[in-house]
This record gives C-alpha cells, sequence and structure tokens, in this order.
C-alpha cells in the first residue's frame, strides 16, 4: 500500500511537471455482479468490485524510458454479512534504455510475456496471476508484475533474453473468505461444525469440544477483518523465504521471421500455485472424525508445523513456442517440460511430479475488428504414483477454448464470446459479453459467466476430499451477471 | 492508389510536372519512382466522426523509414486512454506482400495481420489496413479518364483479391498530390472518398495536413490532421529496430 501510494505521488508529481516527453492515461470501472444461482447460504449474493489503474510514461533525456503505474480496487461482497476490502498496489514500475545497438536493459517491477495461445498459457510462467476475482478481471488485468532484471541481446530478428527475479511473488488468491477462495465458501464453517460431534477419545472430546465450541461462535462472529485475517494466516503458512532465497532465473532465445516467429526458453523459478498441504495426523482424525488420547493430542499439538501448510516449489521447465501466418490463419504451438509440476492430493497432501504438455491455436486476426480462434492443449504428468487421487488435477488432461470478438459500429460496441472446455473434468466456463462505449471517457457493458461441471462445488471436507472434478468445478456456483461501468482518464 | 493515401498522411511527392502526354500508367509509375519517403517523424490526430456528428479523437505518433524501394512506417496511438498503447508496423516490400504487426495492449503480443484480413477497419475509422499498403495488387490496370489543365484523373481497376474493384484518383498537377480518391463496388457505385483538404508547405515541400475519408454508405467520415512533422530525419532518428516486433513489446 505505501509502495502504492508512493507511486502514485510520484505520478502525480510527474503530470504537475508538464513535461512533453511524458504521458499520462488511467481508468477506472465499477462492476456490479449478481449471483445467479445463490446455492448455499453463506455464498456472496452480490459483489461490488472497483479498480482504478494509472500510468505514467516517460522518455528521459538520455535516451531511457521510465513507466509507472498504480492499481488498486475497492471490493464488497455482499451475502450473509456485508464486507468491505481496499486494496492498492504498484503495477509495472521499470526503467529501461539501450546499452547498445544489440543490448537492451530493462529494471524494476515488470511483465514479460511468454509464448503464443491466449486462453490456455503452457509457457507463460514468468509473471503470476490475480486469482481473487474470477473472470471479474480481464486476463491483461490478472498479470502481475514482479521485480526483475531483464537483459536483451542481438538484433531484433534473433534476440537472446536472460532474467532474473530476485524474489518469488506467488499468485494472488484467497484461501478463504471468498466464492473465488481455495477453499469454498462454507467448508470451513462445515468442518468446524462436525468437529464437535467428533467420537473417540472422551477426554479430549470434552476438552476441544468447548474449544471447538469457541470457535464455531467466533466464525460465527466473524467480522470482515477476521477472515481476511484467516485467509493471510492460510496463505502466509509455508512462506519461509526472503529476498534472493527465492531467486528465479530465465531464459529466451528468440528468432522473429518474415512471416513466423520461433521461440526456446527455460527457466528455474517456483510454481506459482502452491501445493496445500494438511497435517496429515490431521487430515486423519478429520477423515475418520475420531479424537485421538490426550496424550497423543498433546504430543501432536507441540510438534504440528501448522494445520495448512503451502509451499511454492521450485521447478525447471524448458519449453518452445512458434507462430506462422498460413492465409488469413495464424497458427501457433506452444511445448513445455516441467520437473516438478506441484500438485495437491485428495487428501491434501503436497506432491510434484514431471510434466509435459502441448498447445495448438488457429486464430483469425481481422485487424481489429473481428478475432476468432480455438486452442487445444494436452497435458500428461509422468510420474504419479498409480491410483493416488490428485485434487483437481489428472495425470492426462485435456483443454479446448475458443473465442469471439467483433468491433462494430466503429468499435462503439463489442460483442465477445469465450469458453473453456476439460473434456478430461467434463465441466468448462463460458462468458459473454457486450459493450457500449458512446464517447472517449467512458462505457458500459454487460457480462456474464455460466460454469457447466458434473462435479459440484464442495462445501463440506468430506466433498473436498472425496472432489473428483477439475479446477473450473471449485467454482461451478458462481454463475452470474454483472454490470461494468467504465471512465477513462 | 494506396501509395497516393499513404503520401497523404506522410509522404511527399516530387513534381510530375511535363508528365501530361504520359499514359495513366506511366504518371502512376513515375509518381512512385518520383515521390520521396523521406525519413518522417510526425503526430496526427485522427478524428472519427459519426452519422450523427459525434467525434471522437484519437493521438498518433508516427515514424517513417525509407530504405531503397523499402518504406517502413510505425504507428502508435497515444490517446484516448482506452486505446493508448495499439501500435501498427507496416513495413511495404517491393514484389512482396507487406509485412503488418499489431501489438494490442490488452493481448500484450505482437499479431501479424494477413490476407484478406487487411481489408478491415483501422482501428474503428473509415480506413482500412490494407489502405496503408504501397502496392495495388497483381492484375490491377490504370487508364487515363481525364486530363485537363489541373487534373490527371486516372482509375484503377484492382486485380483479383483485393478488397475494392476499382478506384479512381484525381492528382493535381501543381504539386503531383493526389486531391481526391474515390472507390466504387462492383455496381459502380462510390463507396468511400478521400480527399485532401488542406495542404502546406513543409520545408519547401507539399505536405497534405488535413485530409478526411468517407464512407458513403454509413455516412461516417474520419478525419486525419498532421500537427508536427519533421522530414528529413536522420535514420539514426528512426532506427530499424523501430519496424520490429521487438520494438513494439519493448513498447508495449
Amino acid at each position: 500500500m505505501v509502495l502504492a501510494l508512493t507511486t502514485l505521488a510520484l505520478i502525480a508529481g510527474a503530470v504537475a511537471a508538464d513535461d512533453p516527453n511524458l504521458r499520462t492515461r488511467g481508468s477506472l470501472w465499477t462492476l456490479g455482479a449478481v449471483d445467479l444461482g445463490n446455492e448455499v447460504d453463506q455464498e456472496d449474493v452480490v459483489e461490488a468490485l472497483s479498480r482504478f489503474a494509472l500510468e505514467a510514461r516517460w522518455n528521459t533525456p538520455t535516451g531511457g524510458r521510465v513507466l509507472m503505474s498504480v492499481a488498486g480496487e475497492h471490493w464488497l461482497q455482499s451475502g450473509p454479512d456485508t464486507r468491505v476490502r481496499v486494496d492498492a498496489w504498484p503495477d509495472e514500475i521499470r526503467w529501461d534504455r539501450p546499452l547498445a545497438s544489440w543490448a537492451h536493459l530493462r529494471l524494476g517491477q515488470q511483465v514479460a510475456r511468454w509464448g503464443q495461445l491466449e486462453g490456455i498459457t503452457l509457457v507463460d510462467v514468468l509473471n503470476p496471476r490475480d486469482l481473487r476475482h474470477g473472470p471479474m478481471y480481464a486476463p491483461d488485468e490478472q498479470r502481475i508484475a514482479v521485480p526483475m532484471a531483464r537483459l536483451e541481446l542481438g538484433p531484433p530478428v534473433a534476440r537472446l533474453q536472460l532474467y532474473a527475479i530476485p524474489w518469488h511473488v506467488p499468485n494472488r488468491y484467497h484461501m478463504v473468505g471468498s466464492d473465488w477462495a481455495f477453499f469454498p465458501t462454507g467448508l470451513v464453517e462445515d468442518m468446524v461444525s462436525t468437529v464437535g460431534s467428533w467420537e473417540g477419545d472422551p477426554t479430549t472430546a470434552a476438552l476441544m469440544g468447548e474449544v471447538v465450541a469457541g470457535l464455531e461462535q467466533h466464525i460465527s462472529d466473524a467480522d470482515p477483518a477476521a477472515w481476511w485475517g484467516y485467509d493471510t494466516l492460510f496463505r502466509s503458512a509455508g512462506d519461509r523465504w526472503r529476498p534472493l532465497d527465492g531467486l528465479e532465473g530465465a531464459a529466451r532465445f528468440k528468432v522473429s521471421g518474415a512471416s513466423a516467429d520461433f521461440s526456446l526458453m527455460g527457466a528455474r523459478v517456483r510454481a506459482d500455485q502452491p501445493t496445500v498441504a494438511m497435517d496429515p495426523q490431521l487430515m486423519e482424525w478429520i477423515w475418520y472424525r475420531s479424537w485421538p488420547d490426550l496424550t497423543t493430542f498433546q504430543a501432536w499439538a507441540q510438534e504440528a508445523d501448522g494445520l495448512v501448510t503451502t509451499d511454492y516449489p521450485y521447478t525447471w521447465m524448458a519449453g518452445a513456442d512458434a507462430a506462422a501466418t498460413v492465409g488469413v490463419v495464424g497458427l501457433k504451438l506452444e511445448g513445455v517440460y516441467t520437473t516438478h509440476q506441484a500438485l495437491t492430493t485428495s487428501f491434501l497432501e503436497a506432491d510434484s511430479s514431471p510434466e509435459v504438455g502441448v498447445g495448438v491455436s488457429a486464430e483469425y486476426q481481422g485487424s481489429t475488428t473481428l478475432r476468432f480462434g480455438v486452442e487445444a492443449a494436452w497435458k500428461r504428468l509422468l510420474d504419479v504414483e498409480a491410483g493416488r487421487g490428485l485434487l483437481a488435477r489428472r495425470e492426462d488432461e485435456g483443454m479446448v477454448a475458443g473465442w469471439f470478438t467483433l468491433s462494430l459500429f466503429r468499435q462503439r460496441v463489442e460483442p465477445e464470446l469465450t469458453a473453456v472446455w476439460s473434456p478430461t473434468f467434463e465441466e468448462g466456463v463460458a462468458c459473454a459479453n457486450i459493450s457500449w462505449q458512446p464517447g472517449d471517457r467512458w462505457a458500459i457493458s454487460a457480462h456474464t459467466w455460466f460454469f457447466f461441471a458434473r462435479a459440484r462445488t464442495p462445501r463440506t471436507i468430506d466433498d473436498l476430499i472425496l472432489y473428483d472434478g477439475g479446477p473450473m468445478g471449485l467454482y461451478s456456483d458462481n454463475d452470474a451477471a454483472a454490470l461494468k461501468f467504465t471512465w477513462y482518464l | 492508389m494506396r501509395t497516393l493515401l499513404l503520401a497523404s498522411l506522410v509522404l511527399v511527392w516530387s513534381s510530375l510536372a511535363g508528365a501530361a502526354d504520359r499514359s495513366a500508367k506511366e504518371i502512376l509509375q513515375d509518381a512512385r519512382r518520383k515521390y520521396r519517403v523521406e525519413n518522417a517523424v510526425q503526430t496526427m490526430t485522427m478524428t472519427l466522426v459519426s452519422r450523427s456528428g459525434k467525434e471522437r479523437v484519437r493521438e498518433l505518433e508516427i515514424k517513417v523509414r525509407r530504405d531503397g524501394e523499402t518504406t517502413s512506417s510505425y504507428t502508435r496511438f497515444v490517446s484516448p486512454s482506452d486505446v493508448a498503447g495499439t501500435q501498427l508496423v507496416l513495413v511495404d516490400l517491393p514484389d512482396q506482400e507487406d509485412d503488418q504487426l499489431l501489438y494490442l495492449p490488452a493481448l500484450e503480443r505482437v499479431t501479424r495481420i494477413a490476407g484478406k484480413a487487411r481489408s478491415g477497419s483501422f482501428m474503428g475509422s473509415d480506413f482500412r489496413y490494407s489502405d496503408f499498403e504501397l502496392d495495388t495488387g497483381e492484375g490491377s490496370s490504370h487508364a487515363l479518364l481525364e486530363e485537363d489543365a489541373e487534373w490527371w484523373v486516372i482509375e484503377t481497376t484492382c486485380g483479383p483479391g483485393e478488397p475494392d474493384p476499382r478506384f479512381v484518383t484525381h492528382i493535381s498537377k501543381a504539386d503531383s498530390l493526389p486531391r481526391k480518391v474515390e472507390w466504387f463496388d462492383k455496381a459502380g457505385a462510390v463507396t468511400r472518398r478521400m480527399t485532401v483538404e488542406q495542404v502546406d508547405m513543409k520545408a519547401g515541400v507539399p505536405v497534405p495536413t488535413l485530409s478526411r475519408m468517407e464512407d458513403i454508405k454509413r455516412s461516417t467520415s474520419t478525419r486525419l490532421e498532421i500537427t508536427t512533422i519533421e522530414l528529413g530525419v536522420t535514420a539514426e532518428q528512426v532506427p530499424d529496430e523501430v519496424f520490429t516486433s521487438a520494438y513494439m513489446e519493448r513498447n508495449g
């Protein structure tokens, strides 16, 4: 927040300086979404999300360029109670300049987009995503800038890019407290409420019964700050590295030809999405709903290393992408090999496996007027113990996606359709929106998103353990319609 | 004809005086041979005018470089916010299909625009991507329809696969600049009309500083106005790398 405010002040100062080499722009949007199902009482019925983004670009007298941008949001969730959260963060803050005709340096917090596919990205591993709001954030708004030094060597047609990332920045997500959280709404409440009825050792049950009753009451009465406290607690469990301890490095060699591009890339990075592990002893008690004897329980309580831990394991990745234009069709290809793909098992144990993946895309790029395309990807985990259940993953996974955007009436009206379908999990999501922009300063748009899933959103710990759906099924109760107003500054 | 249109945007033509007795093809060929696409840096405003007269204004920065018979242009939208950051590179390669690269900030990557896709509207305006190309396509032919003391009127019949079947260009004999171009559909009706409304002398050469493209069927128009222009800048000011996807990605 402090960095964000500092960036904001710097942008304001730059604007006040009235430098002709300075360009600024900004936007503010407010979106109100209504849940179309309201399947469980704890769900949020209405969400109102507002986001601002300000940006200043300055060409320095010495030939360098500075980009400063800041973003922030105001988020209101209204369900059984009303919660408001305000946040601001520095987005891209970077300086770059050519060092020679064949060398270019960029330092600071930045985005480095890898890969050619649009909806299903396989090699785009350097920037984490903001997953806190599901489809309420556009894909480009989801990409999080990370601190990075990037050195680019060679002529424009054949570039070697070297990246150093001093510390790891994970995906932004919520563990609890949101319909888009990793533990869906209602799950924690259910888990706590059922603990009170566990059997087993009567002494332990009596002792813990009071604690659980108190915890249940606390959750029932929890104010927004308490929920976000739980969320932070869960997410930070296992975050033990310090700057430089999480150093990441990457390289890409990119060839840009007359009608085709080709890249090879490699990286040693941490996983963006964590493995989430519950203490195995605790998980056993939860599964059997039985308290151990007090001595065992006390020994466990003294030695337990957190009830839930998250980890972002290191992995090596090697990948390639290519793009070529054939007639009016753009053909794209991506392939990746990952040494340690982060996994979570059904019983909330952490695991990892080598993984290979390939993706193809065919798209029609009719200038800025019409775009449509289809993508398909297949991933295979190469070392998974037979019969070991994985949470929202399979040994073999396929996915297809498609999108269609059209610009009508000179970019005043723009309908857009996107869809993703996983034949592996028999689930998908379809989003449709239409925007109307009567002038340069504001636009209004209507959005809707529907999830189609065989598996339902898990609402109890048993549901979660037995969950056999994919990542989209976790949010299959979040069908919504939304109205959005955008102001361009 | 796209040669002429591009000329109206960024280029400077040399005189065609003394060309009165030649055929239409010779006039155009000579025009193309004689016009000089100097290295240039300019800023423009593109005003989209709706059927009801409502206007939307977009600011562009354009860099142009000529290397022999190859002309390259780089365009970046700087305002308003919803289109700022959009970049377009066009490399006109003699006797080859031109390279067109488009960078859309929302996608954060460069996309090639190919073939028939180029008939699409350029950023919501009445211009098409194909309007910025220099070639008229294989199989095109030209005929001198009229000639008087002030004008050559030349009809160009486009080759197969081109978005328009034919167009007619009015070229001023005074400065060899095209002042009016009309595109026709197969039925012979005018579909679009470009008019050069103002020509100013810059560094001793005539520059079309205000042009208008009208879509006759839709009753919309787009006004292009050059706000600043530097002609004859050095090659170092518009280096080769400006016209590459690498540069577009760096400026994204």
